[in-house]
């Protein structure tokens, strides 16, 4: 696998993360799969920012820590990140700027490629911010990639601002690619040469959701901004409306998670989405949704917490609360997409699983797969199929003559009906209630129905996605992840395969209803497992053990807000074969 | 006398409401049903939200479609019923604890919406369900089991505030003035917008200040006089009265509902009728290739 990596470093504001992503496209166009990955603290300005693009010619699903080209936008992205260049690695930067071959002393192995971003800008006959244009076509130029594709993304990028700034980023960007044709003629070791590959997309988890529920079927969003949730909501109300979606920045998370429920319950697909703390706000009407049986789709994307937190780090601390959020007990079912192709089949998935249960569907993602951009094949909803469950129409609403909204059934799912049909009257009732709806607190109908609601899990069994092994069937090692861990630990496979050993990874992508029986089955025959989580606690192996009675044999546990990088499980788990012998 | 029965059945479920023998709650139930069927709505046709309390347990005796939600959480939930079928007439029923205390930002940020519902409040200035603490209402001074010492905070003003937030349609009515409750009602519910009614309500178990009496000593209706509620400042001044307390519509003004500023929502067919298959996403998959 030939893999080419880039990093951006510099202040907040300098157009980091667009840079980056304009590098990503070129990547993509040409070809190539593609990872990103972006850091920055919780600030609008200053402080520093990175975006790391991980290019390679087959299938990848991780960033990494290592890096090929660092274009330093300031002398801090050299002190911090020389040390993750590789041997014949490349520092690119505007030596009016940053002087990084004094920064860089004692790094023979690296070469450094002063650029004078501002300066080509200018006499390009641009303004200095496209400076960013001029290191792009720089890089570009270093790896032989393709001056046209640059252009393409370029002009795709700025198209809404008009043909003069499309035409001066790009003469930018020219002046870049010349200027190291010309300065820097040595080759270097990686070339960006175009694949002939099948066309790709680059998403984000976020949009990768706001794409799933659009495909399924969403009639209403309502959120309220939270970090790192906030970009389902943006891409909602971007392209929402055209599709006939309400969308509804809300007052606050209480609010937009009951306008959620008043959709649903009027008869609408509803979602909505927030961090740790929004949820936390919206703990309370989750067992609404519960005790109503009111279809509803809440994503949680986690960030570091307790909290505030770390706002804009990554971390899975929030499996266990998202797991028993709520006072009293009804279903519920928790998805942990692990990869923006997941994020979109869950999303259409959680909307049908919520209508047919009745019942609210939590997805659990977290800033490492929401923030960061993956190469995929197109979405598309050709495979998306609608099921509504026992949702009456108006023909059925005619037939009925004494209409229980909440009947007793044997499968725990009732025929629902929404106001505006005919003979359906019902209450919705947040007090325990009998099969009309109306309050009633007697011991009998109170079993009942906490049984009536239990069963329906049952019934959409079927429908959820089973345990997931990958690699060898029987192998010595197996690594137990759920959620985003899934995409370091497989390239860390790869490295492990490829130095001979036997390596497999189980994963969960659902959570609720627990497979005990699946997990169980599986332990039982499995050698050593190796927990991999983001979080302190190893929130996942409890979980397993309470389930199933199974303690997994060794924790590997991150949770400094950074996602775990593959060669760091690659050590981990070379350490720990060392520690047993 | 056959029609008075029919009437009695329309929105009258068979349950018996549980509150205490002369509250005030059992007049704004009567005059609610009663500007239902004035306005000739099918029970199918109204949707009523209700928050927690005794003026939420109302849940069970109206016959229309019901939702029983959270303390202080009715307001959003009436306002996606509304967005999502437009067709229906929404209302939200709450108390002064309910919308006033933990509601309270629901509430401002319904009245500045303007989202086409009417609000009723049940302002009894005292908790009655959980056995007579202190209400966001409540008189400065007020001794309660969680006052021994008297309400220090100024009571909330809820007609004051919906006019603050630029509400189009705020009104306050008075249990012991039935009729002219369902007046009131009636042109609440035709409003388009949001419609505050404060209901000035005697808890006649837990405060002995506010009761029928004293009510009746201090309350006129606007109706009665001169007034015209067409302008906002003096709107608030009659709001702010306190020696004397004015009941009937404050203000009415020129409003647009939230509703029909929803981008991408088509009125003319409500979303919970609409067919749902998978949608076409490709013109947006190209943003992203």
């Amino acid at each position: 696998m030939e893999e080419i990596t880039l990093k951006i470093g510099g202040i907040a504001g300098a157009g980091i993360k667009s840079t980056g992503e304009i590098f990503a496209k070129i990547c993509l166009r040409s070809g190539w799969h593609v990872f990103d990955y972006t850091e920055y603290p919780s600030l609008i300005r200053g402080g520093h920012n990175t975006y790391h693009v991980r290019a390679a010619t087959e299938p990848i699903w991780s960033t990494v820590q290592y890096i090929h080209i660092l274009i330093a936008l300031n002398e801090e992205a050299v002190r911090l990140h020389l040390e993750h260049v590789i041997e014949g690695g490349v520092v690119v930067y505007d030596p009016s700027v940053v002087d990084a071959e004094k920064l860089g002393r004692g790094r023979s192995d690296v070469r450094f490629c002063a650029v004078p971003f501002a300066e080509l800008a200018i006499s390009s006959g641009g303004i200095e911010k496209m400076g960013n244009m001029v290191s792009i076509g720089a890089v570009v130029g270093l790896l032989h990639g393709s001056l046209k594709i640059t252009k393409s993304v370029i002009a795709d990028i700025f198209a809404t601002k008009g043909e003069q700034i499309v035409s001066q980023n790009e003469v930018a960007a020219e002046a870049g690619y010349e200027y190291v044709q010309e300065h820097f003629s040595e080759p270097f070791a990686w070339t960006l040469h175009e694949l002939d590959a099948p066309e790709q997309m680059l998403v984000a988890g976020n949009e990768a959701l706001g794409f799933g529920a659009l495909a399924g079927g969403v009639q209403f969003y309502a959120g309220y901004p939270m970090t790192p949730s906030s970009s389902i909501l943006h891409f909602m109300a971007k392209y929402g409306p055209k599709q006939g979606v309400v969308v509804k920045h809300a007052s606050d998370e209480i609010g937009a998670v009951n306008m959620c429920i008043g959709a649903g319950f009027a008869g609408a697909r509803a979602m909505t989405a927030s961090s740790g703390g929004g949820f936390s706000l919206m703990v309370e009407s989750l067992g609404l949704a519960g005790i109503t049986e009111t279809p509803i789709v809440i994503t949680e994307v986690q960030r570091g917490g307790p909290a505030t937190g770390l706002p804009t780090w990554t971390e899975q601390a929030d499996l266990r609360f998202v797991a028993h959020a709520s006072q009293g007990e009804f279903p519920r079912v928790l998805l942990a997409p692990a990869s923006v192709e997941e994020c979109f089949t869950h999303a259409a998935l959680a909307l049908n699983l919520a209508e047919i249960a009745q019942t609210p569907v939590l997805i659990l993602s977290d800033k490492l797969l929401a923030e960061s951009q993956k190469s995929t094949e197109p979405f598309t909803s050709k495979h998306v199929a609608i099921d509504r469950g026992k949702l009456m129409t108006t023909r059925e609403a005619n037939r009925q003559k004494d209409y229980h909204r909440y009947e007793i059934t044997e499968d725990g799912i009732s025929p629902r009906a929404v106001p505006g049909l005919p003979n359906t009257l019902f209450l919705a009732n947040s007090d325990e209630h009998d099969t009309y709806g109306y309050s009633e607190e007697n011991a009998e109908n109170r079993t009942a129905m906490v049984d009536k609601r239990a069963r329906k899990l049952e019934q959409i069994k079927d429908l959820l996605p089973k345990p997931i092994i990958i690699g060898p069937k029987q192998a010595d090692y197996t690594f137990i992840t759920w959620g985003s861990t899934m995409g370091p630990v497989l390239d860390a496979m790869r490295i492990l395969e490829a130095e001979g050993h036997s390596v497999q990874m189980y994963r969960l992508p659902v959570i609720l209803p627990f497979p005990s029986e699946e997990v169980t089955q599986f332990l039982e025959t499995t050698t050593q497992t190796i927990l991999v989580e983001n979080n302190s606690e190893g929130q996942l192996g409890g979980l397993i053990r309470e389930k199933t009675g199974y303690e997994l044999d060794v924790h590997m546990l991150k949770y400094d807000g950074r996602p775990f990088f593959p060669e760091e499980i690659v050590q981990n788990f070379l350490a720990m074969i060392e520690e047993a012998h | 006398m056959a029609k008075a029965i029919e009437k009695k059945d329309k929105f009258h479920t068979d349950k018996s409401p549980t509150w205490c023998p002369g509250c005030g709650d059992f007049s704004i139930w009567m005059a609610l049903k009663e500007a239902l069927e004035k306005l000739q709505l099918e029970p199918e046709k109204v949707v009523i939200v209700y928050g927690i309390g005794c003026s939420g347990n109302m849940a069970n005796y109206v016959r229309t479609y019901g939702f029983h939600g959270l303390h202080g959480r009715a307001l959003p939930v009436g306002e996606a019923v509304k967005m999502i079928n437009p067709g229906m007439t929404v209302i939200v029923v709450g108390g002064d604890g309910d919308g006033l205390g933990e509601g309270i930002g629901h509430f401002l940020h319904s009245v500045r919406g303007n989202h086409d519902l009417t609000y009723i409040i049940h302002d009894n200035q005292v908790y009655g369900l959980t056995t007579g603490q202190t209400a966001p209402t409540s008189a400065k001074g007020f001794v309660t089991k969680s006052t021994p010492f008297g309400v220090l905070e100024e009571p909330v003003n809820a007609a004051a505030l919906a006019l603050a937030a630029g509400g189009h349609f705020v009104a306050r009515g008075f249990a012991g003035e039935q009729m002219h409750l369902v007046d009131t009602l009636v042109r609440a519910i035709q409003h388009p917008g949001f419609s505050l009614v404060d209901v000035l309500q005697p808890c006649v178990t837990f405060n002995d200040l506010n009761t029928y009496a004293w009510f009746f000593e201090r309350i006129y209706k606007l109706e009665e006089s001169e007034y015209a509620p067409n302008d906002r400042m003096q709107a608030m001044v009659k709001a702010m009265e306190s020696a004397t307390l004015p009941i009937g519509v404050m203000y009415e003004g020129e409003s647009t509902p939230y509703h029909l500023g929803v981008e991408g929502l088509d009125i003319s067919k409500p979303l919970a009728e609409q067919k749902l298959k998978p949608r076409n996403i490709s013109t947006i998959v190209e943003h992203y290739l």
